[in-house]
């Protein structure tokens, strides 16, 4: 019986192709949405582990320190590690972030690293697997080793001149240098090396970023930790690999993120095989029937059925291999741009294409399949032979058809009740991880149950029979089989639409007003290669020169000026930015918006009290008038919070108090002034902004950035819609895919019902109202997916709103509808729904009245 | 006065898989006057569908000529013959071809939604009056119970009376019957042969039957025989219409 089912495999495809090949299709498109994003997802995190990854082959420990400005590990703690008993190795390191290498023609992003070959206590050879070339003395003179990727893409190889420079820092701040070797690096994760003492003069400041330790045979590693962080004041001492697994925390969010998104396209993959595999069973009733008299049990034909859908999932997945890849090439970009700008890492260069990676899309994307065929398959075999056979008549018990009347409505107003409470009343909803995103997937689910029910109850409409589009409506209407399914797979999709576009403009709405109301200053001057915002609470971020400083102040001008000292220490395991702004400034307090109590929560902070971020109070449960001990600092007394600030630009977390508190918990290097990040400045009355920024620029070169408070603005939310355009890519796909779902039933209708449409030709129909009769039907499978899909699209965006984003990110958003952009997307799903009916239709049109030798 | 439907001539011919031809009607000529009632039998796959198909312009001839009501259908373009059909014709088939998800009312109806039109030819164009002359079809087809019932609900016979009702609504010159009755039982048959016959000849419509139950073929004012896609006079020779 396998035999003859694969035999007739071919004929029923040529018979029906559409029917076989449009859930191929939507099972590619989803394992390619699946697929994309894991890849992305792989290439960002092997970005990351290139920045974290320890580089020393066999190192046990990494000392880094508890506040992590750049450099903040001071020389000095080397020698103390390498005295320490048990030590067997020391490799001092510093990373250099955005490192970009050129030569006139072309230039690379590459992670950097300055090692130290002088003692002997960075083995390059054992590192990186040898197989390089190294010319030390170039080396030694401020060369670069790069991974022979970078170098063949540069079109170098070891003594040629090269320049380097910090990502930002611009033309003037490129050096001239040779290239001191190449070396084969592994799985794209290859760095580039510089000498310690070139990498540190590249940064402009001395310090260590870590010190990477490999213990001697024997000892025992904890040990050797505990008595490290006895010896060494203010560092942190962690085992190899704990580092990684930090990092990846950071990207959680994001990934999360990335990962609904295309689990939407899958589930909108899996209606649309969930419906195809209905058209397809009932055209095929009768040859069930046959097999079942014929003595095959149930269980052997639902097997065989669902046997043909491995098939078919098979070579869906199979053919969303290239379309993922394709994908995520196409996105590479944009997602380096975001991670670029949310984690100041190098852009990412490259993706890999991993097997298990491959593996993983494929088998979620089969899986979805047979989730999506089994309730069909299961229906059908559990009908009687008799009623298989009975041709056109095939109906179930009156218990089950009640059951399959009413348990899809009954079961998904339920899924929408639990996710509407969850909206409404987020309190209320159980608080545990990803709650928010179960309810959410309870309403697309839900929503998509909802179309049959909804089709029963308005079969009693009227349309204007008298012409073809009206009795196109009535019969969509009347026949709740042919109308349901494909509505339901347009019903996730414009749901989706509706709630991630409507998040993502509730976001923006905020930002903006967030912005405007935050940023005080007239002006405001960073480092170059530092844009503020979410940057400008990075580690790396670098200080402002004395020079620069001299300039603002000494700026005609200039009124008043908020200096900005920024740093990062550790809280309950996750890095938070600690800000210091001069308290005392009569502008100060408007950089903030206060969640409550503005009044008393700016007095406070007067006073040398903590504000801190959304984010982090809801992290660390922190709220006005709770006390925070501050690690690392000098004085070790806890500190009062006098309230807590909306901050749109970290979700890590962040909090300011007084700099000159600041300095003296934090105190600088001894003999060095304590470092400035940033300056405000404020203008006197009736100054030319414009004129400063230009003055101000003239006087510092390129070695500072100075915008003023509109183009900050801008700025921001550039970086916003940047962040948030590898969203369109996913809502592209799961519209293509319901739209494809879409088609697929009218193409089948055409096949089912070309008696039908036969008969309307033999009464004089001619070819526009058959086709019009399909444009009706199409019509109710839109306006319904906009009814039911809008409504569950408002609710998910309160989820996301009031539940993912206050949850996930610590963010409250103000509720914003961008009723232009979804007036657009309404447009777009109708356009694809049209589009995806034009084929269909034109089959219609084309039948003529001798198909009436069939039966209708 | 002129003929409702007149053949001239008419060849089908269909290619078939193996490059032949296979000539299904052969220089079939047929002319039916107003209230004339004409029969065709004939074995399964000798014609009788096609004809009727290419008499309703539902199928266009390889050679000949198809007149409706004089106006001759080569050259006309397909939503013209379409409108000529859906005025002119009326179609009762084998398999009652309704439309399941439709009332009873409704697919009687249907041919006034296809042709767009409210009023029926001799009456005073009352934009319901449409709508009354489904509800007296229904109602001489002993049907006016069962109106607002789906189709699909309603018995074989009561298909077939359904049919019939749709097919006469606008009242047609012609009306072309493909084995009215070959799906139905002895006393069905009976039942919807009579009702076919009586309203035919109440409206003085043409009609062309194909069928190869002999009692029902001996009902027609004509009786022919398709026979190697020839038209022949079915036994008594009628005064009839073969030429």
């Amino acid at each position: 019986m396998i035999r003859l089912l694969l035999r007739a495999a071919p004929a029923r495809l040529r018979a029906a192709p559409a029917l076989g090949l449009l859930p191929v299709l939507a099972i590619a498109l989803g394992a390619g949405a699946v697929l994309s994003v894991q890849l992305l997802n792989r290439a960002a995190l092997e970005t990351l582990d290139a920045s974290l990854e320890v580089i020393s082959a066999g190192a046990d420990l990494v000392v880094t320190s508890l506040v992590e400005e750049a450099g903040s590990v001071p020389d000095e703690a080397w020698p103390v590690v390498l005295a320490a008993p048990g030590v067997r190795r020391a490799a001092p390191v510093i990373r250099l972030a955005g490192l970009r290498v050129g030569t006139p023609d072309q230039e690379a992003s590459v992670p950097g690293w300055g090692v130290d070959m002088v003692s002997g206590s960075f083995d390059f050879a054992g590192a990186e697997g040898g197989g390089g070339t190294l010319a030390p003395e170039a080396f030694f003179s401020g060369g670069i080793v790069l991974p022979e990727r970078v170098a063949g893409r540069l079109g170098v190889d070891p003594l040629d001149p090269v320049w380097i420079g910090l990502d930002g820092a611009g033309a003037a701040g490129r050096r001239p240098t040779l290239v001191a070797g190449t070396y084969p690096g592994e799985d794209g994760r290859a760095s580039a090396f510089l000498d310690l003492a070139y990498a540190q003069a590249l940064r402009g400041r001395p310090g260590l970023d870590r010190i990477e330790v490999s213990v001697a045979e024997g000892s025992d590693v904890e040990t050797i930790g505990r008595a490290l962080s006895s010896r060494i004041p203010g560092v942190r001492i962690e085992e190899s690999g704990t580092l990684r697994a930090e990092g990846a925390e950071l990207f959680s969010a994001f990934r999360l993120n990335l990962l609904a998104l295309s689990a939407v396209s899958l589930l909108v993959a899996a209606f649309l095989v969930y419906a195809s595999v209905r058209a397809a069973l009932a055209a095929r009733r009768q040859e069930i029937g046959l097999y079942r008299a014929l003595g095959a049990s149930r269980r052997r034909v639902g097997v065989l059925l669902l046997g043909e859908v491995l098939l078919m999932a098979f070579a869906g997945a199979a053919l969303g291999i290239p379309v993922g890849a394709l994908a995520a090439g196409a996105s590479l970009d944009r997602v380096s741009a975001t991670i670029s700008n949310l984690y100041l890492l190098e852009r990412i260069e490259g993706l890999t294409i991993a097997p298990q990676v491959v593996l993983l899309a494929g088998l979620v994307a089969v899986a979805a399949a047979l989730a999506g065929a089994a309730p069909q398959v299961f229906a059908e075999t559990s009908r009687a032979p008799v009623t298989l056979l009975a041709p056109g008549r095939a109906s179930l018990s009156p218990a089950r058809r009640r059951f399959w009347r009413l348990g899809p409505p009954v079961a998904g107003t339920a899924l929408i009740g639990a996710a509407v409470w969850a909206a409404l009343d987020p309190g209320s909803w159980p608080a545990l991880p990803g709650s928010g995103f179960g309810a959410a997937g309870a309403l697309l689910i839900g929503a998509a149950l909802l179309p049959d029910a909804v089709v029963r109850l308005t079969a009693g409409l009227r349309a204007g029979e008298n012409s073809a589009v009206g009795r196109g409506i009535v019969a969509a209407l009347r026949e709740p089989g042919s109308t349901g399914p494909p509505a339901a797979a347009l019903v996730v999709a414009v749901a989706m639409l509706v709630g991630v576009s409507a998040l993502i403009g509730s976001f923006r709405a905020t930002l903006d007003a967030w912005l405007g109301e935050t940023l005080a200053a007239d002006i405001y001057v960073s480092r170059a290669g530092g844009a503020g915002g979410a940057r400008s609470i990075a580690s790396e971020r670098r200080a402002l020169s004395a020079e620069v400083l001299a300039a603002t102040a000494a700026d005609p001008d200039v009124r008043d000026r908020d200096l900005l000292r920024a740093l990062r220490v550790r809280l309950e395991g996750r890095p938070v930015a600690v800000l210091g702004v001069d308290a005392a400034l009569p502008e100060a307090g408007d950089r903030f918006s206060i969640l409550r109590d503005r009044e008393a929560a700016l007095a406070g902070f007067g006073e040398g009290e903590l504000l801190v971020s959304e984010p982090l109070a809801r992290r660390l449960g922190l709220e006005a008038g709770a006390a925070l001990s501050l690690p690392a600092a000098a004085a070790d007394r806890p500190l009062r919070i006098a309230g807590v600030y909306r901050d749109y630009g970290n979700e890590q977390g962040a909090l300011f108090l007084d700099r000159t508190l600041m300095n003296s918990l934090y105190p600088p290097e001894p003999g060095t002034p304590s470092p400035v990040h940033g300056a405000a400045l404020y203008l006197r009355e009736g100054a030319d902004r414009a004129a400063v920024v230009t003055r101000l620029e003239r006087a510092l070169g390129l070695g500072a950035n100075v915008v003023d408070n509109a183009a900050l603005r801008s700025r921001a939310l550039d970086v916003f819609d940047q962040t948030m355009a590898v969203t369109g890519l996913l809502r592209v796909f799961a519209l293509v895919i319901a739209a494809l779902g879409v088609g697929l039933f009218l193409w089948t209708l055409v096949r089912e019902r070309a008696p039908e449409v036969a008969l309307n030709r033999a009464l004089g129909a001619d070819r526009g109202q058959v086709a019009g009769g399909f444009l009706g039907r199409t019509l109710v499978i839109i306006g319904i997916s906009l009814l039911i899909g809008g409504g569950a699209g408002a609710v998910l965006t309160l989820l996301l709103v009031q539940v993912v984003n206050p949850g996930w990110f610590g963010w409250t958003l103000t509720l914003h509808w961008p009723l232009g952009v979804l007036a657009a997307q309404a447009a777009a799903v109708v356009l694809a729904g049209l589009l995806a009916a034009v084929l269909p239709a034109r089959l219609a049109s084309r039948l003529d009245a001798t198909a009436l030798r069939q039966e209708i | 006065m002129t003929p409702v439907l007149e053949l001239s001539e008419v060849t089908r011919r269909y290619s078939q898989a193996d490059g032949s031809e296979l000539t299904v009607l052969d220089s079939v000529s047929l002319a039916i006057e107003p209230g004339e009632t004409v029969s065709v039998a004939g074995r399964s796959g000798s014609g009788k569908s096609t004809l009727l198909h290419v008499a309703a312009g539902i199928e266009v001839p390889s050679e000949g000529a198809v007149r409706l009501g004089g106006r001759d259908l080569a050259g006309l373009p397909d939503a013209e013959r379409s409108r000529l059909r859906g005025r002119s014709v009326g179609l009762v088939f084998q398999f009652f071809h309704l439309v399941p998800y439709l009332t009873v009312r409704e697919n009687v109806l249907l041919p006034a939604r296809i042709a767009r039109v409210r009023e029926v030819r001799g009456t005073k164009g009352d934009p319901r009056e449409v709508d009354a002359a489904a509800d007296r079809l229904l109602a001489a087809v002993g049907l006016e119970g069962r109106a607002r019932e789906p189709a699909r609900r309603l018995s074989g016979g009561e298909m077939q009376r359904t049919a019939i009702a749709r097919a006469l609504l606008l009242r047609p010159a012609l009306l072309l019957a493909d084995e009215p009755t070959g799906n139905l039982d002895a006393r069905g048959a009976g039942a919807v042969a009579d009702l076919l016959f009586r309203l035919v000849r109440d409206r003085g419509a043409g009609l062309l039957l194909a069928t190869h139950d002999p009692e029902l073929a001996a009902r027609a004012d004509t009786r022919l025989r398709l026979r190697g896609g020839r038209l022949f006079a079915d036994e008594r020779p009628p005064s009839s219409g073969v030429r």
